[in-house]
């Protein structure tokens, strides 16, 4: 059962009943408020198709019946029954909402026709003016908010108002939605023809032309602009032919018509917190990884998918903390979403690929997901799992490559391994034991010191001695050689000549050797002389000493060959001795 | 008397156990030779337990590491050898061999070339080489001192002088040779990464920023330790911390 949805007062309107078969005993139901001006009228139509070589035939009965509304009010129209068969069907019950009728300006009521036949639904019985009026003939831009946030949807539909029989369109331009990311509604084809709808106590029939989402990406404030549309308006022509009043002569009107601009104020987001990636909707969070156990440069799948209602299609991807040496690779990012009065619903399923390269316990920890909750204005945060990642080391680890062969001219290298152990047996020590350092070490030092210092002070004390002894004899010299020649003199009273050459050579010998600090064996007469001038003595001197002691000497084997008196010798020695005194302290 | 046969004991269980890891060398050889790497290694380590070491040991063990595909434990005792034998080639040739296999690649910073011809010169000789040579050179120089003290002629008092002199200082520099090489021992600066990858953080904590990554194997200087947390320097003079959990001091 099928009638318009809103009719004016005292307008006809047709309720049809159809059925696809041939039926009797149509029961109507009480119809109350209406006039029941005609009906039932029954027309039948078939139709018979081959597809494929298949013959489908079907048939089709309709009861048609004339109303007129009484008065306004909202009226329900029960349902009727019709036997068919011998079985009984119900059909669907009706509501009508009569409204009190206003007639348009040069305008007489159009009478309504059943849905689906609306392109024709021009007035047949009554006059009309030559003109197409706006009131007639006009498109309307609804939205469903004004004040919207930016990202937050917005459902904008254009429809084309119409009291006027349209032959064509001729040109349509809609609006490119500046400022926005606009996504088309699918209108399903079975509300794609008209529905009646009443403005200002005015019937229209209304056809839906577009419906969108419309997302806001900037903010500030933004139009919608006017769509423009031309069609070919019929109009009936006054003609002076009856013939032509009769059938109605129709002429073509273009005309053209625009919709109305709308402005859109779009606000800035409150303050995002972190982890906000621009989602404004309602949204859900799931993520999931396809293994957790794998060998290194295998790859892992990470999947976030986002499901809700919002501008699914502007969600970045979450930035997910992969550990630093991971190869992560750009998230794919897929949608499966759908558009309709209620906004955008569907998912947003982002993909991340990643390759760990080396073996290791790793997590990632779990990441927020924060969203504009357009509904209560407010930031939401979901979050995505912790995953934790255990990989373990692949066969082809870049630590286990090969050392490539490194060639060189002269030598072959075939390739390169490492030095063979040693072997020699080094000698083990306790750990921590270094000779550096050490008792022993420092022991050495100073047992080195110690012993320099002993032989400094032994070498010193004895060469201190010597020094000692030197001296003392140095000092005693002269003494000793006088008392030597008083001996001599003895001899020379007593006359014991052979006595006296002994006591004087020993005098002169033990002077010289006490004198020079040398031993008396290291004294004779062949280096006397050279020791002497090493003193520097002088050669008188050197000379006198000599001759003495060859005297002396000659005295010893032939005492009768010394002819000088010994009183003359016992002077000269004393005179050397003195000389000698004089020469070698000088020196000394 | 029975004290006596219990001191006798004692000597020889002494012995025997000083002798033991002398045996567990040549075992560990002939594990190692027959290519039973793991075993090698237990038994070098078992050597290392009882408190012995030499560079001898530790390069072996390197050796056995690397063998067994464990390269960061075999860069670790290469190190070591070479702590205690800073001149020996063998190791500086494996070592060398083996840090091709670590990951990072690391430009070392650019030295002065009077601080690189220093450094080689102290690392001509360990701690204890140093301080024989150091120990002779006195010895030598007290010995030119006495010649000083008890030379008659005045030429060759000064030429005992000068020697001493020079001695002396030679003496000085090899007794601080020894030192720092001692210290490099006693006070070890350097640790490798254990981890197989390792991110440095600018702080002494999880939430630092990441500065950069490094691998298993690689040879860091420690410079600070700070409540698990150490402060490391790596051979391009960049610098971080890191757990330490994640690497093995020298």
């Amino acid at each position: 059962m099928s009638a318009p949805n809103i009719v004016p007062v005292g307008e006809q309107f047709g309720l049809t009943l159809s059925l696809n078969a041939k039926g009797e005993d149509l029961k109507m139901p009480e119809i109350e408020n209406f006039d029941v001006l005609m009906g039932p009228s029954v027309s039948r139509s078939s139709s018979i198709s081959f597809i494929n070589g298949k013959t489908s035939q079907s048939v089709n009965y309709s009861y048609t019946f004339i109303l007129r509304a009484k008065k306004e009010g909202t009226y329900n129209i029960p349902s009727a029954s019709i036997k068919s068969e011998r079985e009984v069907y119900q059909s669907n019950s009706l509501s009508i909402k009569v409204i009190e009728g206003r007639q348009p300006a040069s305008n007489s009521a159009s009478a309504g026709s059943s849905s689906g036949s609306a392109n024709q639904g021009s007035s047949s019985n009554s006059d009309r003016a030559a003109t197409t009026s706006k009131d007639n003939l006009f498109i309307q831009c609804d939205v469903d908010k004004r004040n919207v946030f930016k990202g937050e949807m917005i459902y904008v539909t254009f429809k084309l108002y119409s009291r006027v029989g349209i032959s064509s369109v001729i040109d349509q331009t809609f609006p490119s939605f500046d400022g926005f990311w606009s996504q088309d509604i699918a209108i399903p084809a079975s509300n794609q023809g008209a529905t009646r709808e009443a403005v200002d106590g005015i019937v229209y029939n209304v056809f839906p032309l577009q419906k969108k989402i419309l997302v806001p990406q900037q903010s500030g404030t933004l139009y919608i602009e006017p769509a423009e549309m031309v069609f070919n308006v019929q109009q009936r022509v006054a003609s002076q032919n009856v013939f032509d009043d009769f059938f109605g002569s129709v002429q073509n009107v273009k005309t053209a018509v625009k919709s109305n601009r709308i402005a859109i104020s779009v606000k800035d987001l409150p303050a995002a917190p972190s982890g906000f990636k621009g989602a404004v909707g309602d949204f859900t969070l799931k993520s999931s990884i396809d293994k957790t156990n794998i060998k290194s440069n295998e790859a892992i799948t990470i999947k976030v998918a986002v499901t809700g209602n919002g501008n699914l299609k502007h969600i970045n991807p979450p930035t997910l903390d992969f550990p630093a040496d991971f190869e992560v690779y750009d998230p794919k990012t897929s949608y499966d979403f759908n558009a309709s009065e209620s906004g955008i619903r569907g998912s947003t399923v982002f993909e991340y690929v990643i390759i760990p390269r080396y073996a290791g316990n790793f997590t990632i920890p779990a990441q927020k997901f924060v969203y504009f909750d357009s509904s209560s204005k407010t930031y939401k945060t979901l979050s995505t799992d912790e995953f934790n990642i255990r990989v373990e080391k692949g066969s082809d680890d870049q630590s286990t490559t090969v050392v490539s062969n490194m060639s060189k001219e002269d030598v072959k290298y075939i390739g390169k391994d490492i030095r063979f152990i040693k072997t020699n047996g080094q000698k083990l020590r306790s750990v921590h034991s270094s000779f550096f350092g050490s008792f022993m070490f420092y022991f050495g030092f100073l047992a080195a010191l110690l012993a320099f210092a002993i032989i400094v002070v032994v070498l010193q004390k004895k060469a201190r001695e010597n020094a000692n002894i030197a001296f003392m004899r140095n000092k005693q010299a002269s003494k000793m050689a006088r008392k030597h020649l008083k001996a001599a003199s003895e001899c020379v009273k007593k006359n014991n000549k052979e006595e006296f050459f002994d006591a004087l050579s020993r005098a002169l010998w033990g002077y010289l050797s006490d004198k020079l600090t040398l031993p008396l064996s290291e004294l004779n007469r062949d280096n006397v002389r050279s020791t002497l001038v090493k003193y520097s003595v002088d050669e008188a001197t050197i000379g006198e000493f000599i001759s003495l002691i060859d005297t002396c000497e000659m005295a010893k084997f032939a005492p009768t060959a010394v002819n000088e008196p010994i009183d003359e010798l016992y002077h000269k020695g004393e005179n050397l001795i003195n000389n000698f005194d004089k020469q070698i302290s000088k020196k000394s | 008397m029975r004290k006596l046969i219990s001191i006798i004991i004692l000597a020889f269980t002494v012995s025997a156990l000083s002798a033991q890891p002398n045996n567990l060398m040549k075992d560990a050889e002939r594990y190692y030779t027959a290519n039973d790497f793991a075993n090698a290694i237990k038994t070098y380590e078992s050597i290392l337990k009882q408190g012995f070491e030499s560079s001898e040991l530790y390069f072996n063990l390197g050796n056995s590491y690397y063998k067994n595909n464990e390269i960061a434990k075999s860069v670790l005792n290469y190190e070591r050898a070479k702590l205690l034998a800073p001149n020996d080639e063998d190791i500086q040739f494996n070592l060398d061999l083996v840090n091709q296999f670590v990951v990072d690649k690391i430009s070392p910073m650019p030295r002065f070339i009077v601080t690189k011809w220093w450094q080689s010169l102290i690392n001509m000789n360990s701690a204890d080489g140093w301080g024989r040579i150091s120990l002779i050179f006195f010895i030598i120089m007290l010995i030119a001192a006495a010649g000083y003290i008890f030379a008659s002629s005045v030429s060759l008092k000064k030429t005992s002088f000068i020697a001493a002199i020079v001695l002396f200082a030679f003496c000085a520099f090899s007794f601080g040779f020894g030192s720092t090489q001692k210290t490099k021992i006693s006070n070890r600066k350097g640790a490798v990464i254990f981890s197989s990858t390792v991110t440095v953080k600018s702080s002494p904590d999880e939430s630092g920023t990441d500065l950069f990554v490094i691998h298993e194997g690689l040879k860091v200087e420690v410079k600070e330790v700070l409540s698990g947390w150490c402060n490391i320097k790596i051979a391009d003079g960049s610098s971080g911390w890191v757990k330490q959990s994640t690497l093995e001091k020298i």
